[in-house]
């Protein structure tokens, strides 16, 4: 099964890059985007049973190596996703 | 004594750090891979810098993952002195073995450049020779030295006199313009609770010799002999376990 | 299922390759039959003016290549030449320019990734790297975007890879626009007995492959799984390859090591044409033949034919030829870098390259003519109608001058004269702690630990003045080149180029090439300089608008003793500035006519090589026996930007008064102008201790080198006299500012307003 990992900077830490880009859409005349915060995104495709299952695996990995905790949060989607 | 100084695929600063080490210093050191699992009896560790694994994922994310971290880790909590050095601080932070995270620089570039950093306390096993208030030019070379941790952990920092190096101006004052990568508090670097662990992302590595424009840098690995040789009661660390 | 299928007679098959008809009835008469799709393939690449030099063999083959030091010349994948110690510097320049233009990160990146394993494949450990950089006018959007894309791409492999970059040059002019240049040079070491060769031999011995997965990275041509070509096609062929710094360390490591052993017959990277150019060059070389079979070549991309497989240019992988017996010990290496080394093949005795696919032949070519029957040729060449007007400069036509003080200021803003603190800040210029004389410094120079010696280089090259006369334009370069290599007192002891022109098809571009490197060639050998390995860009031009042409030199020199290194930088305050040369006042191609006038006019400066040599070695002595305490050469901006230059990170101003120009230019509003910033070569700036300054007076003068104190070091100001009248006086740290910042504000403030 597919799990979508999203993950992004805590709110409380500063992010230059979100920042950069949102500026970059202002000059580009896009003033109506008030802000941009710039994360990652992994598709992980895993051997589980269950959506539970899947979802409890993703966590985990998360937890130990996707997200740092100390400046990132995340969270999961987890569905059979149609294949692109 | 003698220094191990761990090699990840990735790492470049490995061979500079022996050299000084073994050629400035004159003392005996040891490259030791990272999918090694012992550390061959040594008195202190050194992670050099570099981009271990790519800094893939995140910089020095995959790094504590590899077997010698094991060993590492243990060696550490046994009160030894471990210092991490630019890339090596980064692993230190993923590996949990000191408070906070790295973020890319303010200036979203690669900086390399010669900066001054204040020693803050001189009670650790890497700062021992130093002078309080002493101000070294060290360069950095890093496109990720934001130092960053939540408010309450930096207060923490701060009152427990974990801030060992701060980003400063020549004559020592802190300010926005001498804070290359927009750390903060200007933490260029710190140390654990019980002060055996450090990790600072300027490089004494390369400031031990005159000939490369610096020799300032040199007084953090000779601050390790010293506390080595002398036991390592005398920096104020926890008194290491007897036997390794 | 496709429905714009383009079918495929034999013409358009052969014009998609870029071959011409009678190249194609060169490949029959070769093979014996026509060719198949993978055959034609091989030819096409391996016939490519990037791969066979066709159009310039003729004019490269009479440059000066050997000398008692050379280890190597042209021919392998660098050159070497001996430094004392029983080591070698094994060094060379590439081109990655039009990939730069399709993708500026990546196409740097790359760029820097190949030349980095021509040198580890030479059996030598990198230690240095300089780039040539040529872009249009930072004013344009579209060229920021081009130039801040570079220098992100080479600060990110190079500094992820762990080699300082620890010189270069950046040059700006509106021929650049559409076609920037990136060239890359590198310097490695290596034991003198310990160079390997690409060169496969020994039948039976097993051929390897290591490296990254290949994929369908730059192939360019027709990619077609079932002769047909539509657009589908092109969606799968990424024009521009990725590079992966990380995985490039580790193979480097890995080779290094394995090239310790005794396992290791030959090696080369795969470079442009990939396993192509490898297997058949390594084959030639060593008058054997190879063997491959690609089904066995990792792939990260399904459904890969033959054709796509020879000539993809995946980035990060090596061959190797392996001693029958030896396999386990080469393939341990490798695991231990968690890199994998496949068997893909064998030597053979006969002579050819044969590709096989799942057992079964789809090409197979004798090695040798593939190489030596490329096609040579000798372009027709015409000097351009234009050079007549672009030689002529005539002053009264010209605005009057601004003030010299005002020029002054202009000048050190122009990002051709500015700080390049902006692009070198992103690069890591001290790993290794080697690095003795860091970018902006002086030449680059790396110290050679082990020894007491030290090694400087420098990457040169006024387009300007190649643009006005080729010939001496390339003379100037390699003077320019040496001459910075010199100041750090280091002896210039070997030469690369990287040859950068427009279309060779055009009668002038020819010219200007062939000129060129008569230029080259005659300065090297005045210089005692040889040139051991090099590259030539062609076809650098959009919509028959050509770069100027630009045949950039890279020197490389020896320090005896690293401790007696020279910088550009004034030291101490009353050190005596002394000028080196004499200033002719000549401003044909210089900084000055392009900044106030825009014109690109008159001849380049004059040359005297014997001039220039006893220079040199009045430099290199004097650096080892301590006389002079800092060496800056006048470049753009002639005198009165290079005394600036010299007070710059020093903290230190400068006096000085120079002698007026007597020529035609003497009694017009442009004397000051000309005598201050015109752009007389073979020119020196030098500080010496008073006391040791009739030491070095004297041995200047046995040296027949025109000496003249002209100031003192000193105060805090930049002061600039023309017999004795003040023309200059300004705040050095004021002149600092404006130099340092020039470019951070072009770039940064530049992006609010795009």
């Amino acid at each position: 099964m597919r799990a979508r990992v999203y993950v992004t900077l805590k709110s409380s830490v500063f992010d230059p890059q979100g920042t950069t880009v949102a500026e970059a859409l202002h000059t580009l005349g896009y003033q109506m985007v008030s802000s941009v915060r710039q994360g990652k995104y992994f598709e992980l495709e895993i051997d589980a049973a269950t959506e539970d299952e899947t979802r409890k695996i993703a966590s985990e990995v998360s937890d130990k190596l996707l997200a740092n905790p100390v400046i990132e949060s995340y969270r999961i989607e987890v569905g059979t996703g149609a294949t692109s | 004594m003698k220094f191990a100084v761990i090699v990840f695929p990735g790492s470049n600063c490995d061979h500079d750090t022996y050299y000084a080490v073994k050629n400035v210093l004159g003392m005996e050191a040891e490259l030791v891979w990272h999918k090694d699992t012992s550390l061959h009896g040594a008195d202190v560790v050194v992670l050099p810098g570099g981009f271990a694994h790519g800094d893939y994922l995140r910089t020095g994310s995959i790094a504590c993952f590899s077997p010698i971290m094991t060993e590492v880790k243990r060696f550490a909590e046994a009160g030894h002195p471990v210092i991490g050095i630019c890339n090596g601080f980064q692993i230190l932070l993923e590996a949990g073995l000191l408070p906070g995270a790295m973020l890319r620089n303010r200036s979203l570039k690669f900086q390399c450049e010669q900066v001054f950093v204040r020693v803050e306390q001189v009670d650790t096993p890497f700062t021992v020779a130093c002078q309080q208030a002493q101000v070294l030019r060290i360069p950095i070379a890093h496109g990720e030295g934001n130092y960053y941790a939540e408010p309450e952990v930096v207060e923490c920092l701060e009152a427990n006199r974990q801030v060992l190096f701060r980003y400063t101006t020549p004559a020592g004052v802190v300010m926005p313009g001498a804070n290359p990568n927009g750390s903060v508090n200007a933490i260029a670097g710190l140390c654990n609770v019980t002060r055996n662990v450090v990790g600072l992302m300027p490089h004494p590595e390369r400031s031990c010799e005159d000939i490369v424009g610096s020799a300032e840098g040199l007084v953090i690995f000779k601050s390790v002999v010293q506390a080595v040789t002398n036991g390592l009661q005398d920096s104020g660390s926890i008194e290491p376990l007897l036997g390794r | 299922m496709s429905s714009n299928k383009t079918v495929l007679t034999d013409d358009v098959l052969i014009e998609r390759h870029g071959l011409t008809g009678e190249e194609y009835q060169r490949i029959i008469k070769i093979l014996g039959h026509v060719p198949t799709l993978t055959e034609l393939g091989i030819f096409s690449v391996m016939w490519s003016e990037h791969c066979s030099y066709k159009s310039s063999k003729v004019h490269l083959q009479t440059l000066p290549t050997s000398g008692p030091r050379v280890l190597q010349g042209p021919g392998e994948n660098a050159g070497a030449v001996d430094i004392g110690n029983g080591l070698a510097a094994v060094f060379k320049i590439e081109s990655h320019n039009h990939p730069s233009f399709i993708e500026p990160y990546q196409g740097a990146a790359t760029g820097v990734g190949g030349i980095i394993r021509d040198i580890f494949t030479m059996g030598a450990r990198p230690i240095a790297l300089l780039n040539s950089l040529r872009f249009g006018l930072l004013k344009n959007s579209q060229v920021r975007r081009l130039f801040t894309g570079v220098v992100a791409g080479i600060g990110g492999y190079g500094n992820s890879i762990g080699i300082p970059i620890v010189g270069g040059e950046v040059g700006f002019d509106k021929s650049y626009t559409g076609n920037p240049l990136v060239n890359v040079f590198c310097l490695g070491i290596a034991k003198v007995d310990e160079i390997i060769k690409a060169a496969a031999s020994g039948a039976g011995n097993p051929v390897y492959y290591v490296g990254a997965k290949t994929g369908r990275d730059g192939i360019h041509g027709a990619t077609m799984a079932s002769a047909e070509f539509d657009e589908n096609s092109a969606e799968k062929r990424p024009a521009v390859q990725v590079g992966d710094p990380f995985m490039e360390k580790l193979l480097l490591e890995a080779c290094l090591e394995a090239m310790k052993t005794n396992a290791l017959v030959g090696i080369q990277d795969m470079g442009a044409a990939g396993l192509t150019c490898s297997t058949c060059e390594m084959g030639s070389r060593g008058d054997v033949g190879i063997e491959i079979d690609v089904s066995l070549v990792p792939q990260r991309e399904t459904g890969m034919t033959p054709y796509e497989i020879m000539l993809s240019e995946s980035q990060e992988r090596m061959l190797l030829v392996v001693k029958q017996g030896h396999e386990a010990e080469i393939e341990q290496i490798f695991e231990k870098w968690d890199l994998h080394a496949v068997q893909i093949g064998q030597v053979t005795a006969d002579g050819k390259l044969r590709v096989k696919d799942q057992g079964a032949i789809v090409a197979d070519i004798p090695n040798r003519l593939l190489t030596e029957e490329a096609p040579i040729y000798h372009r027709p060449t015409a000097e351009p109608d234009s050079l007549d007007t672009m030689r002529n400069l005539t002053f009264s036509l010209l605005e009057k001058p601004l003030k010299t003080l005002e020029v002054f200021r202009q000048l050190l803003r122009s990002p051709n004269v500015a700080s390049k603190r902006f692009v070198y800040r992103q690069y890591d210029y001290m790993v290794r702690t080697n690095t003795i004389v860091s970018p902006g410094m002086g030449a680059g120079t790396v110290r050679v630990k082990g020894t007491n010696h030290a090694l400087a280089m420098s990457v040169d090259c006024n387009a300007r003045y190649v643009a006005l006369d080729p010939y001496a334009g390339a003379q100037l370069a390699v003077a320019e080149a040496a001459r910075n290599v010199a100041c750090t007192g280091a002896l210039p002891i070997g030469a690369t180029n990287c040859l950068n022109f427009g279309n060779p098809e055009r009668p002038e571009i020819m010219w200007q090439f062939a000129r060129a490197v008569e230029g080259l060639g005659s300065a090297c050998r005045a210089l005692e300089i040889p040139i051991t390995g090099g590259n030539v860009s062609f076809y650098n031009e959009t919509d028959g608008e050509s770069v100027l042409p630009t045949p950039v030199i890279g020197v490389i020199g020896l320090l005896d003793q690293a401790d007696k290194v020279v910088g550009r930088r004034f030291q101490e305050a009353d050190d005596v500035v002394v000028l080196l040369g004499e200033g002719f006042g000549e401003l044909g191609g210089s900084e000055y006519l392009e900044l106030a006038y825009g014109l690109i006019r008159g001849v380049p400066p004059a040359l005297d090589l014997e001039r220039e040599r006893a220079l040199q070695r009045l430099l290199v002595y004097s650096a080892t026996a301590g006389l002079i305490k800092s060496a800056h050469d006048c470049a753009e901006g002639g005198i009165g930007i290079a005394l600036a230059e010299c007070t710059f990170d020093s903290g230190l101003g400068v006096e000085a008064n120079i002698v007026g120009i007597s020529n035609d230019l003497s009694e017009t509003p442009f004397a000051e102008v000309a005598t201050v910033f015109g752009e007389s070569a073979s020119r020196v700036v030098v500080s010496v201790e008073k006391k040791l300054l009739d030491e070095f007076l004297d041995r200047a003068a046995k040296a027949g080198v025109v000496a003249t104190v002209i100031g003192r070091v000193g105060g805090s100001h930049i002061r600039l006299s023309i017999d004795d009248r003040l023309v200059i006086d300004e705040s050095q740290a004021e002149a600092e500012r404006i130099w340092a910042m020039a470019l951070d504000e072009i770039v940064e403030s530049s992006r609010a307003v795009a």
